[in-house]
């Protein structure tokens, strides 16, 4: 075995120890030598091919072997997503629940008189020239036919036509069916005011009966004259055009309303209210 | 007039002569050899740091480069061994994944011994040469082991994740042998003792 061990052998050995202690003080004092930079320069871009192998074999050993998981977890995180955006409906929901109630307590604090109940529309007319809308209260939170529904700024919106023990359906001021006596806040004259459905104006409202000699505005706004069904200055809407008749012997207006009764969700039931 | 004689002699084609870079035959083919081992050895590093790092079992990897260096040690004669060893071992240092300057002298000092060992002892065959790698192979984990100990970076209680590293690389030692055996055959006897 010793003619195995030759000197050549030997220096060999010496060399290896003396190339691992010199190396280690290199690196204590250097960090980093050059070898490292040069080896690991080389290995650094097939180490980087072999990486993005490797990550795709470990995709389609996925996608083949761990399906079912994919699956299930792919389900599970669809449930959490619908439930993260219905809670995030539910809370622009009662956001805006909330600023509602808001104008609501600033009406109530000008009309202390006012007892409003509030309803959901969970219902609207399916035809076109009736509007109307169904809300989630009814006879047994006090509301009865005839009552007028109102928006939280004081919008009038309809009229209470049909009640249930438990919904109440509401004929909206857009309906050419239901009359409304108005008045201009600014001038005083006084009027009938109905959906214009029938003038060829659906989602307008029509005022007429307005004496010719009325000196009629746009913008000018238009509200409630009072009656024992609603109270006086509830708001309709305002005037964007106005004419004669065909018989020239008195004018008419059109109206835009106060409230896009299309995109509601809330009203107020006016159940009792001061007479002045 | 001088006329240029001509040679009578053609130079001996077994001579090479690297001052005209003329590569004989053999010395092509050992080129090729050592050329093949290196990026067979590339290869196993490649495997180990991108493939083999994301398996772990019972805490421990393999060690693919020390098992693929003792496993070639042993085809060669003590001193082809040696420098082998410490070239191979001082790039699997600078390669980064190496725990230390010791495994220079470690895999040089083991690589040389067990080929010599071998040379000795044993025969020329897979058995021979699985027991001494082997044996290499847990000598070295054992010795990393017992360096990290006594410069404080592992405690007691790892000895057996080094253990299964060990044993981890010996299984590797069947499937690298026919691979460098079959590159080993390059330019005729596959032992170049």
């Amino acid at each position: 075995m010793r003619h195995l061990f030759t000197k050549k052998v030997k220096i060999i050995l010496i060399v290896a120890m003396l190339l691992s202690a010199g190396l280690a003080v290199a690196t204590n004092l250097m960090g980093v030598t050059v070898g490292d930079l040069v080896v690991q320069g080389i290995l650094t871009p097939l180490r980087s091919g072999a990486s993005a192998l490797t990550d795709q074999a470990e995709q389609i050993y996925d996608y083949i072997f761990k399906y079912e998981q994919l699956a299930a977890e792919n389900e599970e995180l669809r449930e959490q997503l619908a439930q993260a955006q219905g809670d995030n409906r539910d809370a622009a929901s009662i956001k805006r629940e909330n600023d509602r109630l808001r104008e609501l307590l600033n009406l109530t604090k000008e009309h202390p008189d006012y007892e409003l109940v509030d309803g959901y529309i969970i219902a609207r007319s399916s035809n076109d020239w009736s509007y109307s809308f169904t809300i989630n209260c009814g006879a047994g939170s006090g509301i009865k036919e005839g009552m007028c529904a109102i928006t939280e700024t004081g919008a009038m919106v309809g009229v209470v036509t049909q009640v249930g023990s438990n919904y109440a359906v509401v004929t909206s001021v857009l309906d050419s069916s239901l009359d409304i006596s108005a008045t201009i806040a600014s001038s005083g004259y006084s009027g009938m005011v109905r959906g214009s459905y029938a003038s060829g104006l659906p989602g307008m409202l029509r005022m007429d009966y307005l004496p010719s000699a009325a000196v009629i505005r746009n913008n000018d706004q238009v509200v409630t004259a009072g009656s024992t069904v609603y109270p006086r200055n509830l708001v309709l809407g305002k005037i964007v055009d106005w004419d004669l008749t065909d018989n020239g012997i008195a004018k008419y207006a059109i109206l835009e309303p106060a409230a896009d009764i299309s995109s509601l969700e809330q009203v107020f039931i006016l159940t009792s209210f001061g007479t002045e | 007039m001088f006329w240029k004689r001509k040679r009578d002699f053609k130079p001996d084609r077994t001579e090479g002569t690297l001052k005209k870079l003329y590569l004989t035959p053999t010395q092509r083919k050992g080129l090729l050899k050592w050329i093949l081992i290196s990026l067979f050895l590339i290869f196993l590093s490649l495997l180990q740091d991108v493939v083999l790092c994301r398996v772990e079992i019972f805490g421990a990897t393999f060690d693919l480069v020390v098992c693929g260096i003792l496993v070639c040690a042993m085809f060669f004669k003590p001193e082809t061994t040696a420098i082998f060893t410490i070239i191979s071992s001082t790039v699997y240092y600078f390669s980064g994944t190496a725990p230390g300057t010791y495994v220079i002298a470690l895999i040089t000092g083991l690589g040389t011994l067990l080929c010599i060992f071998r040379i000795n002892y044993l025969q020329r065959r897979f058995s021979s040469t699985f027991l001494c790698a082997a044996v290499g192979v847990m000598l070295y984990e054992l010795a990393v082991f017992a360096i990290g100990l006594f410069i404080g970076i592992t405690t007691i209680h790892r000895f057996g994740v080094f253990a299964v590293c060990g044993l981890l690389s010996v299984l590797v030692i069947p499937v690298v042998y026919p691979i460098f055996l079959s590159i080993c055959k390059i330019g005729g006897e596959s032992w170049k003792e």
